[in-house]
Protein backbone atom coordinates (compact mmCIF):
# COMPACT_ATOMS: atom_id res chain seq x y z
CA UNK A 1 0.00 0.00 0.00
CA UNK A 2 1.40 3.33 -1.05
CA UNK A 3 0.46 6.69 0.40
CA UNK A 4 0.34 7.92 3.96
CA UNK A 5 0.50 5.12 6.49
CA UNK A 6 2.35 7.05 9.17
CA UNK A 7 0.37 8.90 11.80
CA UNK A 8 2.42 11.19 14.00
CA UNK A 9 0.74 13.05 16.87
CA UNK A 10 -1.19 16.06 15.62
CA UNK A 11 1.00 18.33 17.73
CA UNK A 12 3.64 18.20 20.45
CA UNK A 13 5.98 15.56 21.83
CA UNK A 14 4.20 12.90 23.81
CA UNK A 15 5.45 10.72 26.60
CA UNK A 16 3.81 7.62 28.06
CA UNK A 17 1.98 8.56 31.26
CA UNK A 18 2.83 5.23 32.90
CA UNK A 19 6.47 4.82 31.84
CA UNK A 20 7.56 8.44 31.28
CA UNK A 21 9.19 7.36 28.00
CA UNK A 22 8.90 9.37 24.78
CA UNK A 23 6.65 7.67 22.24
CA UNK A 24 8.29 6.29 19.10
CA UNK A 25 6.78 5.73 15.67
CA UNK A 26 6.44 1.98 15.08
CA UNK A 27 5.03 -0.04 12.22
CA UNK A 28 2.21 -2.27 13.36
CA UNK A 29 -0.91 -4.01 12.21
CA UNK A 30 -4.20 -3.15 13.83
CA UNK A 31 -7.29 -5.28 13.48
CA UNK A 32 -10.90 -4.17 13.50
CA UNK A 33 -13.85 -6.40 12.71
CA UNK A 34 -11.68 -8.89 10.78
CA UNK A 35 -9.94 -6.18 8.78
CA UNK A 36 -6.20 -5.57 9.06
CA UNK A 37 -4.63 -2.14 8.75
CA UNK A 38 -0.88 -1.64 8.32
CA UNK A 39 0.01 1.64 9.95
CA UNK A 40 2.81 3.44 11.72
CA UNK A 41 1.68 4.92 15.04
CA UNK A 42 3.32 6.40 18.15
CA UNK A 43 4.01 3.67 20.69
CA UNK A 44 5.61 3.51 24.13
CA UNK A 45 8.87 1.56 23.75
CA UNK A 46 8.48 0.29 27.30
CA UNK A 47 4.88 -0.88 27.82
CA UNK A 48 3.84 -1.05 24.17
CA UNK A 49 0.77 1.14 24.52
CA UNK A 50 -0.22 2.82 21.26
CA UNK A 51 -1.33 6.42 20.83
CA UNK A 52 -3.92 7.11 18.15
CA UNK A 53 -3.82 10.77 17.09
CA UNK A 54 -7.11 12.64 17.40
CA UNK A 55 -7.23 13.48 13.70
CA UNK A 56 -7.02 9.80 12.78
CA UNK A 57 -9.43 8.65 15.49
CA UNK A 58 -12.06 11.20 14.53
CA UNK A 59 -11.34 11.04 10.81
CA UNK A 60 -10.63 7.97 8.72
CA UNK A 61 -10.72 5.55 11.62
CA UNK A 62 -14.18 6.76 12.66
CA UNK A 63 -15.36 6.50 9.06
CA UNK A 64 -14.14 2.96 8.73
CA UNK A 65 -15.69 2.05 12.06
CA UNK A 66 -18.99 3.50 10.96
CA UNK A 67 -18.80 1.73 7.62
CA UNK A 68 -17.80 -1.67 8.94
CA UNK A 69 -20.48 -1.59 11.60
CA UNK A 70 -23.05 -0.69 8.97
CA UNK A 71 -22.33 -3.85 7.00
CA UNK B 1 -38.75 18.73 30.23
CA UNK B 2 -41.61 17.14 28.37
CA UNK B 3 -42.35 13.60 29.40
CA UNK B 4 -44.11 11.23 27.03
CA UNK B 5 -46.07 8.75 29.02
CA UNK B 6 -47.27 5.38 27.82
CA UNK B 7 -50.95 5.16 27.02
CA UNK B 8 -52.81 6.04 30.24
CA UNK B 9 -56.17 5.45 28.62
CA UNK B 10 -57.30 3.87 25.36
CA UNK B 11 -57.94 7.26 23.86
CA UNK B 12 -54.63 8.90 24.74
CA UNK B 13 -51.62 7.33 23.10
CA UNK B 14 -49.06 9.85 24.32
CA UNK B 15 -49.00 13.29 25.89
CA UNK B 16 -46.94 16.32 25.00
CA UNK B 17 -47.14 20.10 24.76
CA UNK B 18 -47.90 22.23 21.72
CA UNK B 19 -48.98 25.75 20.83
CA UNK B 20 -52.36 27.25 20.16
CA UNK B 21 -52.31 27.85 16.40
CA UNK B 22 -54.10 31.17 16.90
CA UNK B 23 -52.46 32.86 19.87
CA UNK B 24 -49.26 30.74 20.00
CA UNK B 25 -49.64 30.16 23.74
CA UNK B 26 -48.23 26.89 25.03
CA UNK B 27 -50.94 24.32 25.70
CA UNK B 28 -51.16 20.59 26.53
CA UNK B 29 -51.66 18.19 23.64
CA UNK B 30 -52.06 14.48 23.19
CA UNK B 31 -52.02 11.86 20.47
CA UNK B 32 -55.29 10.03 20.01
CA UNK B 33 -56.72 7.58 17.48
CA UNK B 34 -58.59 9.15 14.57
CA UNK B 35 -61.59 7.79 12.73
CA UNK B 36 -59.71 5.83 10.07
CA UNK B 37 -57.87 2.62 10.97
CA UNK B 38 -54.37 3.40 12.13
CA UNK B 39 -54.91 7.14 12.00
CA UNK B 40 -53.49 9.21 14.86
CA UNK B 41 -54.35 12.83 15.56
CA UNK B 42 -52.60 15.47 17.61
CA UNK B 43 -55.38 16.89 19.76
CA UNK B 44 -55.06 20.15 21.67
CA UNK B 45 -57.39 22.64 23.31
CA UNK B 46 -56.75 26.33 23.82
CA UNK B 47 -58.94 27.78 26.60
CA UNK B 48 -59.57 30.80 24.41
CA UNK B 49 -59.60 29.40 20.88
CA UNK B 50 -60.96 25.90 21.25
CA UNK B 51 -60.02 22.47 19.95
CA UNK B 52 -57.56 21.70 17.15
CA UNK B 53 -57.01 18.22 15.75
CA UNK B 54 -54.43 17.39 13.10
CA UNK B 55 -53.56 14.02 11.53
CA UNK B 56 -49.93 13.07 12.21
CA UNK B 57 -49.90 9.34 11.46
CA UNK B 58 -51.88 6.97 9.28
CA UNK B 59 -51.81 3.19 9.06
CA UNK B 60 -48.82 0.87 8.93
CA UNK B 61 -46.36 0.81 10.52
CA UNK B 62 -48.48 1.06 13.63
CA UNK B 63 -47.96 4.35 15.48
CA UNK B 64 -46.99 2.80 18.81
CA UNK B 65 -44.63 0.28 17.25
CA UNK B 66 -42.79 3.16 15.57
CA UNK B 67 -43.04 5.70 18.39
CA UNK B 68 -41.32 4.15 21.39
CA UNK B 69 -38.56 6.53 22.34
CA UNK B 70 -38.19 7.48 25.96
CA UNK B 71 -37.11 11.00 26.86
CA UNK B 72 -33.41 11.73 26.49
CA UNK B 73 -31.47 13.62 29.10
CA UNK B 74 -30.92 17.38 28.92
CA UNK B 75 -27.60 18.44 27.45
CA UNK B 76 -27.44 22.18 27.95
CA UNK B 77 -27.56 24.36 31.04
CA UNK B 78 -28.83 27.61 29.54
CA UNK B 79 -31.99 28.66 31.32
CA UNK B 80 -34.90 30.89 30.39
CA UNK B 81 -35.63 34.43 31.37
CA UNK B 82 -39.22 34.57 30.25
CA UNK B 83 -41.71 32.28 28.60
CA UNK B 84 -39.39 29.33 27.97
CA UNK B 85 -39.77 26.75 25.21
CA UNK B 86 -40.31 27.41 22.32
CA UNK B 87 -40.13 31.17 22.68
CA UNK B 88 -36.50 31.50 23.80
CA UNK B 89 -34.45 29.20 21.55
CA UNK B 90 -31.07 28.82 21.51
CA UNK B 91 -30.24 25.46 22.79
CA UNK B 92 -31.34 25.41 26.41
CA UNK B 93 -31.88 23.14 29.36
CA UNK B 94 -35.05 21.78 27.73
CA UNK B 95 -33.16 20.59 24.66
CA UNK B 96 -32.03 16.99 24.48
CA UNK B 97 -30.12 16.63 21.24
CA UNK B 98 -26.96 18.11 19.83
CA UNK B 99 -26.64 19.72 16.42
CA UNK B 100 -26.22 17.31 13.55
CA UNK B 101 -26.80 19.86 10.82
CA UNK B 102 -26.77 23.64 11.17
CA UNK B 103 -28.35 25.83 8.52
CA UNK B 104 -26.77 29.17 7.80
CA UNK B 105 -29.04 31.43 5.77
CA UNK B 106 -26.58 33.46 3.74
CA UNK B 107 -29.28 35.41 1.91
CA UNK B 108 -33.03 36.05 1.92
CA UNK B 109 -33.02 36.82 -1.82
CA UNK B 110 -34.29 34.23 -4.24
CA UNK B 111 -34.51 33.87 -8.02
CA UNK B 112 -37.44 31.46 -8.01
CA UNK B 113 -40.08 32.93 -5.68
CA UNK B 114 -41.93 29.63 -5.17
CA UNK B 115 -45.58 29.62 -4.17
CA UNK B 116 -44.45 27.22 -1.41
CA UNK B 117 -41.54 28.53 0.68
CA UNK B 118 -40.92 27.89 4.38
CA UNK B 119 -38.62 30.92 4.50
CA UNK B 120 -41.06 33.25 2.73
CA UNK B 121 -37.99 34.23 0.71
CA UNK B 122 -37.97 36.87 -2.00
CA UNK B 123 -38.02 40.62 -2.32
CA UNK B 124 -34.80 42.57 -1.97
CA UNK B 125 -32.68 42.14 1.09
CA UNK B 126 -29.24 43.20 2.16
CA UNK B 127 -27.08 40.09 2.47
CA UNK B 128 -24.84 39.60 5.49
CA UNK B 129 -21.22 40.41 4.74
CA UNK B 130 -18.42 37.87 4.68
CA UNK B 131 -17.22 39.27 8.00
CA UNK B 132 -20.66 38.84 9.53
CA UNK B 133 -20.88 35.30 8.20
CA UNK B 134 -17.42 34.59 9.60
CA UNK B 135 -18.64 35.66 13.02
CA UNK B 136 -21.73 33.45 12.73
CA UNK B 137 -19.61 30.49 11.65
CA UNK B 138 -17.36 30.94 14.67
CA UNK B 139 -20.44 31.08 16.87
CA UNK B 140 -21.80 27.87 15.37
CA UNK B 141 -18.48 26.10 15.89
CA UNK B 142 -18.32 27.32 19.50
CA UNK B 143 -21.77 25.96 20.27
CA UNK B 144 -21.99 22.87 18.10
CA UNK B 145 -18.43 21.79 17.31
CA UNK B 146 -18.20 20.69 13.71
CA UNK B 147 -21.72 19.93 12.59
CA UNK B 148 -22.69 19.46 8.99
CA UNK B 149 -23.10 22.97 7.64
CA UNK B 150 -25.91 23.64 5.20
CA UNK B 151 -25.71 26.91 3.31
CA UNK B 152 -29.30 27.94 2.81
CA UNK B 153 -31.51 30.93 2.21
CA UNK B 154 -33.28 32.31 0.15
CA UNK B 155 -31.26 30.94 -2.74
CA UNK B 156 -27.57 30.86 -1.81
CA UNK B 157 -26.47 30.96 -5.46
CA UNK B 158 -27.89 34.48 -5.83
CA UNK B 159 -24.73 35.57 -4.02
CA UNK B 160 -21.78 35.95 -6.34
CA UNK B 161 -19.40 35.34 -3.46
CA UNK B 162 -20.81 31.88 -2.69
CA UNK B 163 -17.46 30.19 -3.49
CA UNK B 164 -15.79 32.60 -1.05
CA UNK B 165 -18.35 31.71 1.61
CA UNK B 166 -17.64 28.00 1.08
CA UNK B 167 -13.91 28.67 1.38
CA UNK B 168 -14.54 30.69 4.53
CA UNK B 169 -16.53 27.85 6.09
CA UNK B 170 -13.78 25.38 5.23
CA UNK B 171 -11.22 27.71 6.77
CA UNK B 172 -13.32 27.91 9.93
CA UNK B 173 -13.10 24.14 10.22
CA UNK B 174 -16.43 22.87 8.88
CA UNK B 175 -15.57 19.57 7.22
CA UNK B 176 -18.82 18.88 5.36
CA UNK B 177 -20.72 21.63 3.57
CA UNK B 178 -24.07 21.17 1.87
CA UNK B 179 -25.55 23.63 -0.57
CA UNK B 180 -29.33 23.85 -0.34
CA UNK B 181 -30.15 25.14 -3.81
CA UNK B 182 -32.89 25.36 -6.40
CA UNK B 183 -30.24 24.58 -9.04
CA UNK B 184 -31.15 27.40 -11.42
CA UNK B 185 -27.68 28.92 -11.53
CA UNK B 186 -25.98 25.55 -11.30
CA UNK B 187 -27.88 24.36 -14.37
CA UNK B 188 -27.53 27.55 -16.39
CA UNK B 189 -24.06 28.92 -15.79
CA UNK B 190 -21.11 27.18 -17.36
CA UNK B 191 -18.31 26.23 -14.95
CA UNK B 192 -20.30 27.39 -11.91
CA UNK B 193 -20.34 23.85 -10.48
CA UNK B 194 -16.57 23.68 -10.98
CA UNK B 195 -16.14 26.88 -8.98
CA UNK B 196 -18.21 25.47 -6.11
CA UNK B 197 -16.34 22.17 -6.19
CA UNK B 198 -13.01 23.95 -6.23
CA UNK B 199 -14.07 26.04 -3.23
CA UNK B 200 -14.64 22.85 -1.24
CA UNK B 201 -18.38 22.18 -1.41
CA UNK B 202 -19.20 18.67 -0.20
CA UNK B 203 -22.65 17.95 -1.65
CA UNK B 204 -25.42 19.61 -3.62
CA UNK B 205 -28.72 19.31 -1.76
CA UNK B 206 -30.81 19.93 -4.83
CA UNK B 207 -34.46 20.91 -4.73
CA UNK B 208 -36.07 18.52 -7.22
CA UNK B 209 -39.77 18.00 -6.54
CA UNK B 210 -41.32 16.60 -9.66
CA UNK B 211 -41.08 15.85 -13.34
CA UNK B 212 -44.58 16.89 -14.36
CA UNK B 213 -45.08 20.44 -15.51
CA UNK B 214 -48.30 20.82 -13.52
CA UNK B 215 -46.57 19.79 -10.31
CA UNK B 216 -43.65 22.13 -10.86
CA UNK B 217 -46.01 24.99 -11.61
CA UNK B 218 -47.97 24.32 -8.42
CA UNK B 219 -44.94 24.02 -6.15
CA UNK B 220 -42.30 26.19 -7.84
CA UNK B 221 -44.36 28.51 -9.98
CA UNK B 222 -42.58 27.63 -13.23
CA UNK B 223 -41.57 24.63 -15.26
CA UNK B 224 -37.91 24.39 -14.30
CA UNK B 225 -37.41 20.71 -15.11
CA UNK B 226 -34.78 21.11 -17.81
CA UNK B 227 -32.61 23.50 -15.85
CA UNK B 228 -32.80 21.17 -12.88
CA UNK B 229 -31.73 18.24 -15.02
CA UNK B 230 -28.89 20.41 -16.26
CA UNK B 231 -27.98 21.21 -12.65
CA UNK B 232 -27.66 17.51 -11.85
CA UNK B 233 -25.43 16.98 -14.90
CA UNK B 234 -23.27 19.99 -14.12
CA UNK B 235 -22.77 18.94 -10.51
CA UNK B 236 -21.87 15.38 -11.45
CA UNK B 237 -19.50 16.58 -14.17
CA UNK B 238 -17.75 18.67 -11.52
CA UNK B 239 -17.55 15.60 -9.23
CA UNK B 240 -20.01 17.13 -6.80
CA UNK B 241 -22.29 14.51 -5.28
CA UNK B 242 -26.01 15.25 -5.50
CA UNK B 243 -28.96 14.44 -3.26
CA UNK B 244 -32.35 15.06 -4.80
CA UNK B 245 -34.71 16.76 -2.35
CA UNK B 246 -38.44 16.81 -3.01
CA UNK B 247 -41.16 18.63 -1.14
CA UNK B 248 -44.11 16.25 -1.33
CA UNK B 249 -47.51 17.90 -1.56
CA UNK B 250 -50.54 15.58 -1.36
CA UNK B 251 -52.61 15.75 -4.52
CA UNK B 252 -49.80 17.45 -6.44
CA UNK B 253 -46.62 15.36 -6.71
CA UNK B 254 -47.26 12.47 -4.32
CA UNK B 255 -47.79 10.23 -7.34
CA UNK B 256 -44.30 10.97 -8.71
CA UNK B 257 -42.23 9.35 -5.96
CA UNK B 258 -41.40 6.32 -8.11
CA UNK B 259 -40.34 8.55 -11.00
CA UNK B 260 -38.14 10.61 -8.69
CA UNK B 261 -36.55 7.41 -7.39
CA UNK B 262 -35.91 6.21 -10.94
CA UNK B 263 -34.45 9.56 -11.88
CA UNK B 264 -32.08 9.46 -8.92
CA UNK B 265 -30.98 5.92 -9.73
CA UNK B 266 -30.53 6.70 -13.42
CA UNK B 267 -28.28 9.63 -12.52
CA UNK B 268 -25.48 7.24 -11.65
CA UNK B 269 -23.55 6.71 -8.46
CA UNK B 270 -22.85 10.44 -8.04
CA UNK B 271 -26.51 10.82 -7.08
CA UNK B 272 -26.23 9.68 -3.50
CA UNK B 273 -29.81 9.75 -2.35
CA UNK B 274 -33.40 10.83 -2.53
CA UNK B 275 -34.71 12.92 0.36
CA UNK B 276 -38.41 13.64 0.76
CA UNK B 277 -40.09 16.33 2.80
CA UNK B 278 -43.88 16.17 3.17
CA UNK B 279 -45.13 19.73 2.93
CA UNK B 280 -45.61 21.51 6.24
CA UNK B 281 -47.62 24.65 6.25
CA UNK B 282 -45.45 27.43 7.56
CA UNK B 283 -43.98 30.39 5.77
CA UNK B 284 -45.57 30.92 2.33
CA UNK B 285 -47.91 28.45 0.64
CA UNK B 286 -51.09 28.42 -1.42
CA UNK B 287 -53.96 27.99 0.99
CA UNK B 288 -55.67 25.41 -1.19
CA UNK B 289 -52.70 23.05 -0.85
CA UNK B 290 -52.88 22.96 2.94
CA UNK B 291 -56.11 20.98 3.16
CA UNK B 292 -54.39 17.56 3.23
CA UNK B 293 -51.35 16.28 4.99
CA UNK B 294 -49.07 13.41 4.13
CA UNK B 295 -47.82 11.53 7.16
CA UNK B 296 -44.50 9.71 7.30
CA UNK B 297 -46.34 6.38 7.39
CA UNK B 298 -48.23 7.25 4.22
CA UNK B 299 -45.01 8.40 2.59
CA UNK B 300 -43.24 5.11 3.36
CA UNK B 301 -46.08 3.11 1.84
CA UNK B 302 -46.40 5.38 -1.19
CA UNK B 303 -42.70 5.12 -1.90
CA UNK B 304 -42.85 1.34 -1.69
CA UNK B 305 -45.96 1.13 -3.86
CA UNK B 306 -44.45 3.31 -6.56
CA UNK B 307 -40.98 1.78 -6.53
CA UNK B 308 -41.80 -1.31 -8.64
CA UNK B 309 -40.42 -3.57 -5.94
CA UNK B 310 -37.16 -1.72 -5.35
CA UNK B 311 -38.22 -0.55 -1.89
CA UNK B 312 -40.24 -2.18 0.89
CA UNK B 313 -41.99 0.05 3.41
CA UNK B 314 -40.45 -2.13 6.13
CA UNK B 315 -36.97 -1.02 5.01
CA UNK B 316 -37.37 2.26 6.83
CA UNK B 317 -36.28 3.04 10.37
CA UNK B 318 -36.40 6.17 12.52
CA UNK B 319 -33.21 8.20 12.36
CA UNK B 320 -30.73 8.22 15.19
CA UNK B 321 -30.67 11.94 15.79
CA UNK B 322 -34.22 13.02 15.19
CA UNK B 323 -37.44 12.27 17.00
CA UNK B 324 -39.21 9.23 15.55
CA UNK B 325 -42.12 11.30 14.27
CA UNK B 326 -39.72 13.58 12.41
CA UNK B 327 -37.73 11.34 10.09
CA UNK B 328 -37.00 7.96 8.56
CA UNK B 329 -34.28 6.55 6.36
CA UNK B 330 -32.97 3.44 4.68
CA UNK B 331 -29.53 2.66 3.33
CA UNK B 332 -29.12 0.66 0.14
CA UNK B 333 -26.45 -0.54 -2.21
CA UNK B 334 -27.01 -0.14 -5.94
CA UNK B 335 -26.94 -3.52 -7.70
CA UNK B 336 -25.39 -4.08 -11.16
CA UNK B 337 -28.91 -4.73 -12.49
CA UNK B 338 -30.04 -1.25 -11.49
CA UNK B 339 -31.82 -2.38 -8.34
CA UNK B 340 -31.33 -1.70 -4.67
CA UNK B 341 -30.14 -4.03 -1.94
CA UNK B 342 -31.02 -3.03 1.62
CA UNK B 343 -28.06 -2.54 3.99
CA UNK B 344 -29.20 -2.83 7.58
CA UNK B 345 -27.23 -0.73 10.01
CA UNK B 346 -26.10 -2.72 13.03
CA UNK B 347 -25.11 0.49 14.71
CA UNK B 348 -28.50 2.02 14.22
CA UNK B 349 -30.82 3.01 16.96
CA UNK B 350 -33.00 -0.03 16.49
CA UNK B 351 -33.32 -3.15 18.57
CA UNK B 352 -33.71 -6.49 16.74
CA UNK B 353 -37.46 -6.16 16.53
CA UNK B 354 -37.05 -2.85 14.77
CA UNK B 355 -37.99 -0.78 17.78
CA UNK B 356 -35.75 1.84 19.22
CA UNK B 357 -33.43 0.77 21.98
CA UNK B 358 -33.72 4.09 23.76
CA UNK B 359 -32.53 2.93 27.15
CA UNK B 360 -29.16 2.01 25.71
CA UNK B 361 -28.82 5.08 23.55
CA UNK B 362 -26.53 7.75 24.90
CA UNK B 363 -27.82 11.28 24.30
CA UNK B 364 -24.87 12.35 22.22
CA UNK B 365 -24.93 9.30 20.00
CA UNK B 366 -27.91 10.29 17.92
CA UNK B 367 -26.59 13.48 16.37
CA UNK B 368 -23.15 11.92 15.90
CA UNK B 369 -24.67 8.93 14.13
CA UNK B 370 -26.68 11.20 11.88
CA UNK B 371 -23.56 13.14 11.00
CA UNK B 372 -21.63 9.96 10.26
CA UNK B 373 -24.48 8.63 8.11
CA UNK B 374 -24.52 11.77 6.00
CA UNK B 375 -20.81 12.43 5.67
CA UNK B 376 -20.01 8.82 4.88
CA UNK B 377 -22.77 8.12 2.42
CA UNK B 378 -23.16 11.45 0.64
CA UNK B 379 -19.69 11.68 -0.87
CA UNK B 380 -18.73 11.38 -4.48
CA UNK B 381 -17.47 7.99 -5.79
CA UNK B 382 -14.37 9.68 -7.14
CA UNK B 383 -13.43 10.89 -3.65
CA UNK B 384 -13.88 7.35 -2.40
CA UNK B 385 -11.65 5.98 -5.17
CA UNK B 386 -8.99 8.58 -4.44
CA UNK B 387 -9.00 7.64 -0.77
CA UNK B 388 -8.02 4.09 -1.70
CA UNK B 389 -4.53 5.23 -2.61
CA UNK B 390 -4.00 7.18 0.58
CA UNK B 391 -3.91 4.51 3.29
CA UNK B 392 -5.43 1.22 4.41
CA UNK B 393 -8.41 3.01 5.90
CA UNK B 394 -9.13 4.58 2.53
CA UNK B 395 -8.64 1.22 0.85
CA UNK B 396 -11.22 -0.39 3.13
CA UNK B 397 -13.64 2.45 2.41
CA UNK B 398 -13.17 1.99 -1.32
CA UNK B 399 -13.35 -1.80 -1.28
CA UNK B 400 -16.47 -1.89 0.87
CA UNK B 401 -18.81 -0.75 -1.86
CA UNK B 402 -19.26 2.67 -0.29
CA UNK B 403 -19.37 4.16 -3.77
CA UNK B 404 -22.51 2.16 -4.55
CA UNK B 405 -24.47 3.30 -1.55
CA UNK B 406 -27.78 5.08 -1.96
CA UNK B 407 -29.93 6.62 0.75
CA UNK B 408 -33.67 7.12 0.81
CA UNK B 409 -34.77 9.41 3.59
CA UNK B 410 -37.52 11.75 4.69
CA UNK B 411 -38.13 14.48 7.18
CA UNK B 412 -41.54 15.67 8.36
CA UNK B 413 -41.43 19.28 9.43
CA UNK B 414 -43.86 20.58 12.00
CA UNK B 415 -46.21 23.47 11.50
CA UNK B 416 -48.33 25.18 14.11
CA UNK B 417 -51.06 22.53 13.92
CA UNK B 418 -48.74 19.52 14.18
CA UNK B 419 -46.17 21.03 16.57
CA UNK B 420 -45.09 18.74 19.41
CA UNK B 421 -42.58 20.32 21.79
CA UNK B 422 -41.16 16.90 22.60
CA UNK B 423 -40.18 16.60 18.92
CA UNK B 424 -38.80 20.11 18.92
CA UNK B 425 -36.65 19.42 21.96
CA UNK B 426 -35.11 16.37 20.29
CA UNK B 427 -34.35 18.21 17.06
CA UNK B 428 -30.81 18.03 15.69
CA UNK B 429 -31.39 20.30 12.66
CA UNK B 430 -30.83 23.86 13.76
CA UNK B 431 -30.84 27.26 12.13
CA UNK B 432 -28.28 29.85 13.16
CA UNK B 433 -30.33 33.01 13.65
CA UNK B 434 -29.01 36.52 13.02
CA UNK B 435 -27.52 36.68 16.50
CA UNK B 436 -25.95 33.25 16.17
CA UNK B 437 -28.35 31.36 18.45
CA UNK B 438 -29.10 27.80 17.29
CA UNK B 439 -32.85 27.42 16.87
CA UNK B 440 -34.56 24.13 15.95
CA UNK B 441 -35.59 24.34 12.30
CA UNK B 442 -39.33 24.04 12.91
CA UNK B 443 -39.33 26.63 15.69
CA UNK B 444 -37.41 29.02 13.48
CA UNK B 445 -39.91 28.69 10.64
CA UNK B 446 -43.07 28.44 12.75
CA UNK B 447 -45.95 30.71 11.79
CA UNK B 448 -49.36 30.93 13.40
CA UNK B 449 -52.75 30.62 11.70
CA UNK B 450 -52.66 34.34 10.96
CA UNK B 451 -49.13 34.15 9.50
CA UNK B 452 -47.47 35.59 12.58
CA UNK B 453 -43.91 34.24 12.79
CA UNK B 454 -42.42 32.92 16.01
CA UNK B 455 -38.85 33.83 15.00
CA UNK B 456 -38.53 35.15 11.46
CA UNK B 457 -39.10 38.81 10.82
CA UNK B 458 -41.34 38.13 7.83
CA UNK B 459 -44.95 37.09 7.98
CA UNK B 460 -46.15 33.83 6.52
CA UNK B 461 -49.38 33.10 4.70
CA UNK B 462 -51.44 31.89 7.59
CA UNK B 463 -53.34 28.64 7.82
CA UNK B 464 -56.89 27.48 8.08
CA UNK B 465 -57.57 25.46 11.20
Amino acid sequence: MSGRQEYSPDRGDWICAGCCKPLELKKMQIMYLENAFDVTLPQCPCCGRVFVPKSLAEGRMAEVESLLEDK
Amino acid sequence: MIAVSSAPSPEILARTLSLCPKCLRRIPAFYTPGNAAGEVLLHKTCPEHGVFRTPVWSGEPDFLSWYTRKPLLPLYSRGHEGRGCPYECGLCREHRQNSCCVLLEITQNCDLNCPLCFASAGGEHQDPSLDELGGLLEGIAAQAGKPILQLSGGEPATRNDLPDIIRLAKKKGFPFIQLNTNGLRLGAEEHYADALAEAGLSVVYLQFDALKESSLLAIRGRNCLEVKRAAVRAALDACLPVVLVATVVPGVNDGELGELLNLALAGGSGVRGLHLQPAAYFGRYPEELSARRMTLAELMRSLAEQSAGLIDAADFRPNSGEHELCAFSALYSRTPEGGLKLLRSKKSCCAPDGRRDAENERPRDGAEQCKAFTTLNWRHPREIAEAAGQDDFGRILAESGLDLRFTVSAMAFQDVLSLDLDRLQQCCVHVADKKGALVPFCAYNMTGLDGQALYRDVRGTGLRS
